[in-house]
């Protein structure tokens, strides 16, 4: 069966369509039993089979129809009717009596006598009374009933009758034994049927719900029977499972994956896949044009992201007039939507559930048409379904493999095949190197037009940055090299894996044959032959460059001699770079001077970039700290004063100077405080998250927990170390401090059991002091077990911190009798001393 | 016993409702007409069909149903057309070679050759002409009876589309034909319907206007009836239940109407198939019971609750589903309690609405105090999927 079949049951042949009939098995045989069992002497019951588009109803009704007209009881008096999809005229109930005429004269063979009849009722007001009264007369005239199976019964007809033939439809499904329905609605997004609409009560709901595992292991045992590429069905009993989770158990769905995985010898069924989602586009378009604008938007996020997702992350992706939407907001969207059918909920343990699009088949035409044409998301579907089908790396290797030899057989569909590589392009575990044969290999077969489409260069990239991730940086390097048309970026990250690789030899050659290097690349350029620690490359690229400016190139050159440290062909470049109008680089080449022991010289470039304004303030400033005489000190104070008050980092050193000249607890040291705060906040404003923005914190964090104890601010600087870029041992112990006296064990513990805390802790005097009073902080809040925790993971804390740890147990000695004993008598008093502590804590910082 | 669940009950699949038959034929052997009451799907039409089929000796039934007629005249022309064509008047005149000629001459002024009416000048006036064709009826030939099933969803056709005047004007017809002199004492009307005939006739005028109406009601089955009922229901699917097991379910299901006994019946035979033929056991009924309520039976619940909104607008609608959602989920509510809700809602009569709930099935009151549901089905459905 191809894809487009499937979507087109009515075009099988009836043996075609009764052989392929393997599930829905027991709906077919409930319904008929019903049908052979009812003689129609009265109304009998009317069926509706409601389900997705997709799964199996149209089929369901053909398989009805066919075996009735096999059946010898039955074919002789009922006659079975099939009103497809496309029966789009059949919006009235006296079309619907036409149409019946019409099929029997037809079935009778009576050459439109029953038809033409109708013609003398036209024009009378009760038309469709008439008519319907005929067609019952000849019906019983020839002691035939009817049966008709109307596909899409409920958007083809119900919807479309107006109020008064809808009551008439109940009068005549009441009382009405010639004519019995069995109809099919398909559920598309929104559940449309209204049904306390009354007639609805005289149909059986008969729902098809997605298959279960088993019934699509059948289905594929089935489709298994004719293929060549046999899987074994019994090894892939939990894939099988999967994909009936995955697909939500469409048929349709189902079996289109199935080709697509397994069949698809020359990419038909991709290409059939397209045809039939033009198709489907006016009717899906419709249903989303239908929602209102902000469930369209949540659609949109959740059809992209393929799998489950939560509100939180759906809010998180839409904005609208530069807000964000509240989550509270699309979890009511999410509800309605739900509702209506559109969704589906993924229960989860927590409050936080998941939401998918209820049709898979929906969400792959939504990737498919929504996407734009390089969009990588169109195929996120086919991936995702790739990615579990071979979930292990051999079976997706022969896949491969196999795809490989379709493709070089030259019959492959070219832009299926396009649309496959793209697919396995984003799937993380396939062997790069065969991956890279696959895209050569889709390549060779594509036509002018779509090569660009395939975007090799960039797919080479990825295949080289992804081998490198995974941690092979020669399979990195072997796919870059094998690259035919390179561009700079290759060279550029070539070079960088030959740097990696120690082969700094294969660095100046590649490099050396970059085109023009512009702006953009500049800077990668000058760290490159930095890391090759050859400046000279520099040099020579540069040299027939034309997109970039002498001085610049002079700049750039010195910066690569500066770094390396040969400071006098820095300076030589730096200079003449000076001459070609660039600005002086005050800071280096003060730091040239420094190096070279002339200090004057290096602070009277400081200060006169300083005073160009080419050197900031607080750069001078941070010149001044590393000099530690009182003449620097002096000359920092008046430099304070120099800094304007808007400057951003006014407030900071104010603070600093402040906190490193007066006296710890005084009136003015509460200044510092006031001072820092702002700090924060000017902080905030240029993003300043550098050594600078942890001294700050450090300093605030140090004040808060000496002196003024005060847990929300404690709480908030806590949470703002996070954004530092540099969190020295020191401050992780003061965090952990910090951290258990807002009884945030847990978050201490991580603190104080990194190992540079631990190593430094025990190194390190100064620190051991602060980390073995978080220790006995840990105590006084009882958490002894965590205190434990750290004794047990580095027993060279117990020796080193040996009077807290007896302290801890004799606190614990119930559980550990034995350890107290071993304790030497010279320990008692600091043990006892340390207990004291403990309690007096528990007072401080209750 | 075929499960005829969403369809009237006919033939095989109709349960005898001896007691109810006999109750009727008592009022309509005193000469009266009837409203035969009773909340939906409670098996009104199955019952008149039923009586249609298999008439007492010297009654003649002529059934017709009217929801979707919009105008008077349809009304008395569907009425007539049902009646020359039904068996009644044809057994009547071939008994009776007198009344022939009479019809004979009645038809003749509405020329019907293969269903195309030749017509006169202006429209035909299907009142005289039913009056005239009743005029050729004689007492002594036997009773005529015409059962007009939906007969408030008439009235409430052409309330939408003609307006009150019309409306009102359509119940005062039906009274003059019922008090016409070629009518009285021998012709009777059964008037029936899903939509209570009291407060749609008080909607639209007083109710004198059908005071010459006897009201029978159509009671549940009785647990003996109910429990013959389930099993034979149970019987066809090749299910069968012990007795305490029967006695079970008809305890869980409190008011034993043949539609919920159809309904659980289905359920039972879906989990006794589910099972594959395992043993049922209580736990089996309490699933199928669960089952109920599954999305699926929708159309034959929705209907209960959606006719409110045509019964009732507004404020008024509000208070309802405040009282029946409450009650879905506590179980009973206080008179206190409703009067609360009234003045909640600004609904002052909240006594004639909880009358109407309660004549039209939903809710019972248990003591002086006290309403609950009158099925534990229609709660359980109310709380799984009215209730926000």
């Amino acid at each position: 069966m191809s894809v487009k079949t499937l979507y087109n049951p009515a075009s099988l042949s009836k043996p075609e369509l009764i052989e392929s009939f393997v599930v829905r098995t027991k709906n077919f045989e409930k319904i008929f039993s019903d049908i052979k069992s009812s003689d129609m002497k009265y109304p009998e019951k009317h069926f509706l089979i409601q389900g997705q588009r997709g799964m199996g109803k149209t089929t369901l009704l053909l398989r009805l129809k066919y075996e009735i007209e096999n059946s010898p009881d039955l074919n002789d008096w009922l006659l079975p009717v099939f009103f497809g999809e496309e029966s789009y005229d059949l919006t009235s109930l006296s079309r619907l009596w036409e149409k019946l005429l019409d099929f029997l004269d037809d079935a009778l063979d009576t050459d439109g006598e029953h038809f033409n009849h109708t013609e003398a009722f036209i024009d009378f007001e009760d038309y469709e009374k008439r008519c319907y009264e005929y067609l019952i007369e000849v019906l019983q005239k020839n002691k035939k009933k009817l049966i008709i199976f109307f596909d899409n019964f409920g958007q083809l007809f119900l919807e479309n009758l107006k109020e008064k033939e809808k009551r008439r439809l109940r009068e005549i499904l009441m009382h009405c034994s010639e004519i019995r329905i069995v109809g099919a609605s398909a559920i598309v997004l929104q559940d449309l049927h209204d049904y306390s609409e009354p007639f609805y009560e005289f149909f059986q709901i008969v729902r098809l719900d997605g298959l279960n595992k088993e019934e699509t292991y059948q289905l594929i045992e089935r489709l298994q029977e004719k293929s060549e590429q046999k899987i074994d069905l019994r090894k892939a009993k939990g894939k099988i499972d999967t994909l009936a989770i995955l697909t939500g158990g469409v048929i349709r769905t189902l079996m289109m994956v199935y080709q697509v995985l397994l069949e698809d010898k020359d990419g038909s069924a991709l290409n059939d896949l397209e045809t039939i989602l033009d198709q489907i586009t006016p009717l899906y378009k419709s249903r989303i044009e239908e929602l209102p604008v902000q469930q369209r938007r949540i659609v949109d996020v959740i059809a992209k992201n393929w799998d489950a997702i939560s509100a939180k992350e759906i809010a998180a992706q839409i904005r609208e007039d530069g807000k964000r939407l509240q989550t509270k907001l699309v979890s009511a969207h999410l509800a309605q939507l739900e509702k209506n059918n559109v969704i589906e909920k993924k229960q989860t343990n927590t409050k936080n559930h998941f939401y998918q699009l209820r049709e898979r088949f929906f969400n792959i035409w939504y990737l498919m048409r929504n996407g734009d044409r390089r969009d990588r998301r169109k195929v996120k579907w086919l991936t995702k379904f790739l990615e579990f089908w071979y979930d292990d790396e051999e079976g997706m290797d022969s896949f491969l493999e196999r795809h490989i030899e379709r493709l070089k057989s030259g019959s492959y569909n070219s832009k299926s095949a396009l649309l496959l590589a793209e697919a396995l392009a984003d799937i993380n575990k396939i062997n790069t190197i065969i991956l890279d044969q696959l895209m050569e290999a889709t390549l060779a077969i594509l036509n002018e037009d779509q090569k660009p489409l395939l975007n090799m260069g960039q797919k080479k990239l990825a295949l080289a940055t992804r081998s490198f991730k995974d941690g092979d940086l020669k399979r990195a390097i072997h796919i870059l090299e094998g690259t035919k048309e390179k561009i700079n970026s290759h060279r550029f990250v070539l070079s960088f894996f030959y740097f990696l690789d120690k082969q700094i030899e294969k660095i100046r050659p590649e490099l050396l044959l970059l085109d023009d290097v512009d702006y953009e690349d500049f800077d990668f350029l000058k760290q490159l032959s930095v890391l090759a620690k050859d400046p000279k490359l520099l040099v020579d690229v540069l040299n027939k460059n034309t997109k970039i400016k002498q001085g610049e190139k002079d700049l750039a050159i010195g910066e690569a001699f500066f770094e390396v440290g040969e400071y006098d062909l820095a300076e030589n470049h730096y200079l003449k770079a000076v001459e070609a109008g660039e600005i002086v680089p005050y800071k280096h080449l003060s730091m040239i001077s420094f190096e070279k022991g002339d200090d004057i010289r290096a602070e009277e470039l400081m200060v006169s970039g300083f005073e160009q304004g080419a050197v900031k303030v607080s750069d001078l400033l941070e010149f001044y700290e590393f000099h530690f005489d009182q003449e620097s000190e002096d000359k920092s104070k008046k430099l304070l004063e120099l800094l304007p008050k808007d400057n951003p980092y006014y407030n900071f050193y104010h603070g600093l100077e402040i906190f490193n000249s007066e006296k710890f607890k005084s009136d003015k040291f509460d200044d510092a405080i006031l001072y820092l705060e702002k700090a924060l906040i000017d902080f905030d404003k240029i993003n300043v998250r550098d050594i600078k923005f942890t001294q700050l914190i450090s300093n605030l964090l140090f004040y808060n927990i000496e002196v003024s104890l005060d847990k929300q601010k404690l709480k908030s600087l806590l949470e703002r170390l996070e954004e530092a870029e540099i969190v020295p041992s020191f401050l992780k112990v003061y965090a952990a401090f910090g951290y258990t006296v807002l009884g945030e064990y847990k978050k201490a513990n991580e603190f104080l059991s990194s190992d540079s805390v631990l190593k430094d802790s025990i190194e390190l005097d100064s620190l051991g002091g602060n980390f073995n009073d978080t220790i006995l902080l840990f105590l006084a809040k009882k958490q002894y077990h965590l205190a434990l925790g750290l004794f047990t993971k580095n027993e060279v804390l117990k020796e080193v911190f040996k009077p807290t740890y007896y302290a801890l147990m004799t606190l614990l000695k119930e559980d550990y009798p034995n350890e107290v004993i071993k304790m030497g008598e010279e320990l008692n008093q600091p043990v006892n001393d340390i207990l004291e502590r403990i309690e007096e804590m528990k007072l401080e910082y209750a | 016993m075929k499960n005829s669940l969403g369809n009237p009950a006919r033939g095989a699949a109709f349960y005898p409702r001896e007691s109810e038959v006999r109750k009727i034929y008592r009022v309509l052997d005193k000469g009266t007409s009837i409203y035969l009451s009773a909340p939906r799907r409670v098996g009104k039409t199955s019952i008149l069909k039923h009586i249609e089929e298999f008439p007492q000796e010297g009654y003649f039934f002529v059934y017709v149903i009217t929801e979707s007629v919009d105008s008077e005249n349809e009304f008395f022309k569907v009425i007539f057309e049902a009646l020359i064509r039904s068996e009644a008047i044809g057994k009547l005149s071939k008994l009776y070679d007198t009344i022939k000629g009479g019809i004979e001459s009645v038809l003749g002024r509405v020329k019907t050759v293969y269903h195309v009416e030749i017509r006169e000048k202006g429209e035909t006036d299907y009142f005289q002409i039913l009056t005239d064709l009743f005029e050729n009826i004689k007492p002594e030939f036997g009773h005529v009876v015409i059962l007009i099933d939906e007969f408030p969803q008439t009235i409430q056709n052409i309330l939408n589309s003609d307006g009150n005047e019309a409306a009102e004007h359509f119940i005062q017809k039906n009274r003059e034909l019922r008090h016409h002199r070629h009518v009285l004492d021998k012709i009777h009307f059964v008037y029936t319907g899903s939509l209570s005939l009291f407060p749609m006739v008080e909607k639209v005028t007083e109710l004198t206007a059908v005071n010459d109406l006897r009201t029978v009601e159509v009671a549940p089955l009785s647990l003996v009836e109910a429990q013959d009922f389930l099993t034979k229901l149970l019987e066809y699917d090749k299910v069968s239940l012990s007795v305490p097991l029967i006695r079970y379910v008809l305890e869980k299901m409190g008011w034993l109407i043949p539609f919920h006994l159809q309904l659980i019946a289905q359920e039972i035979v879906d989990v006794f198939e589910a099972s594959e033929g395992g043993e049922i056991t209580e736990k089996s009924i309490d699933q199928a019971f669960d089952q109920i309520v599954h999305l699926r039976n929708k159309p034959q619940f929705e209907p209960y609750f959606a006719r409110l909104s045509a019964l009732f607008k507004g404020n008024e609608y509000n208070f309802v589903f405040d009282v029946l959602e409450f009650i879905a989920l506590q179980e009973t509510i206080s008179i206190d309690k409703i009067l609360d809700f009234g003045v909640k809602h600004s609904v002052e009569e909240t006594r004639r609405i909880m009358d109407i709930l309660e004549g039209d099935g939903y809710l019972f009151k248990s003591d002086e105090k006290f309403y609950r549901y009158t099925s534990p089905i229609l709660q359980m459905w109310c709380r799984k999927h009215i209730c926000k």
